[in-house]
């Protein structure tokens, strides 16, 4: 196969309408909105060599296309957001040509409404708390010195005391976020590792950051939030006409909060 | 690598720039996936979705060993420099006890030859 295959970025309802007209998607190719009656699809062309050139493994630096092509892939979706609920489709999604999108999208158009219709004024919002995120001014940090046994040992106490404080302090903060984040946010996954990954789905924005500011205000670990990002976590269906195939359809965790 | 905040959405601004290593977090593997209903060239388009999504697994994985590109990430990377700084700390305390120790020996062994005279 050569030339170019049609990439699907996202699915959104045909009303509103997306504007598109300077919307670049990957390699910078022009967005098309496909119009398939009461569904959209927003995709683009995309040169097959460039998907051939992509190592099949990387152990290294992730490859300066593949980043730009994510980085394209989630502004289209985040562009979408701006205007209307918006389905991102998974990252890699190529198609023969637009009218094998519209097709699909056909097969799938009740299930597709249906999520539209849940997901309908709901975005995607992340919280994350480092594990190893430094605390107060007033905790001691400072790795042991050199110096008399005393001093040493002291100065060890004093070293230990504090990773048990900040401990302490993330236990309950996070303890904390999850209720707050239950009862702020519709669907919740956790993911937990060096990162504490919380990605909320939400529909009352002004309810939930008045809740995560609250608190803010009662614990001195810091706590991050990006977004409003297109529901990523929240529409992992795998939509399968036959018996499924070597796809991964893993997530992590889910809360229903 | 930094990306710019996302726009306003309903009413709440976004709160923090993201980086690369939190982009993939959100995106890869993640949305709706619709398969097995391509009847033209399905051999070569699942192909090139295969091997996009071995690429993306393999970038994963990396991740996860924490190891290579994601120590660009400001958040781990400054674990990883503290735990540098505290393999340094180590070493240094390890090359001046060791240099006692070396001391104390030959003290030592001067004491139990002079003793020995």
């Amino acid at each position: 196969m050569t030339g170019t295959v049609t990439y699907l970025y996202a699915v959104t309802g045909s009303d509103p309408v997306i504007p598109v007209d300077e919307l670049a998607g990957i390699d910078g190719a022009p967005v098309t909105a496909i119009d398939t009656g009461e569904l959209t699809a927003l995709a683009s062309e995309v040169s097959v060599a460039a998907l051939r050139n992509l190592p099949e493994h990387s152990t290294g630096a992730v490859p300066d296309w593949l980043a730009a092509a994510v980085q394209a892939h989630d502004a289209v979706a985040v562009h979408a957001l701006r205007h209307a609920t918006v389905l991102p489709m998974r990252f890699g999604s190529v198609y023969p040509d637009q009218g094998a999108v519209a097709a699909t999208l056909d097969r799938h158009r009740d299930r597709l409404l249906t999520e539209l219709r849940r997901l309908a004024g709901c975005t995607e919002w992340t919280v994350t708390v480092q594990a190893a995120a430094a605390t107060g001014s007033e905790v001691h940090t400072a790795p042991p010195v050199a110096g008399a046994g005393t001093t040493f040992l002291r100065a060890r106490q004093a070293e230990l005391q504090a990773e048990r404080t900040r401990r302490d302090q993330l236990a309950a903060c996070t303890d904390d976020l999850l209720e707050t984040l239950r009862g702020t946010s519709r669907e919740l996954v956790v993911s937990r590792g060096q990162t504490i990954r919380l990605s909320c789905l939400v529909s009352e924005v002004e309810t939930f950051h008045a809740a995560l500011t609250a608190l803010r205000s009662r614990h001195r670990t810091p706590v991050r939030v990006t977004g409003p990002w297109p529901p990523y976590h929240f529409t992992g269906g795998l939509f399968d006409a036959r018996p499924k195939t070597g796809f991964s359809d893993e997530r992590p965790e889910a809360e229903d909060g | 690598m930094t990306l710019p905040n996302s726009a306003s959405y309903g009413g709440a601004p976004a709160r923090s720039s993201e980086s690369l290593a939190d982009l993939l977090e959100r995106v890869l593997d993640k949305g709706i996936v619709i398969a097995g209903d391509i009847q033209v060239n399905i051999l070569d388009i699942e192909l090139l979705t295969l091997k996009l999504r071995l690429l993306v697994a393999s970038v994963d994985t990396a991740r996860q060993l924490g190891i290579d590109w994601w120590q660009d990430d400001p958040f781990y990377a400054r674990d990883a420099r503290a735990l540098a700084g505290e393999n340094a700390e180590l070493r240094q305390r390890i090359e001046q006890l060791e240099a006692a120790v070396d001391g104390a020996q030959q003290n030592g062994v001067q004491r139990t030859d002079g003793a020995s005279r």
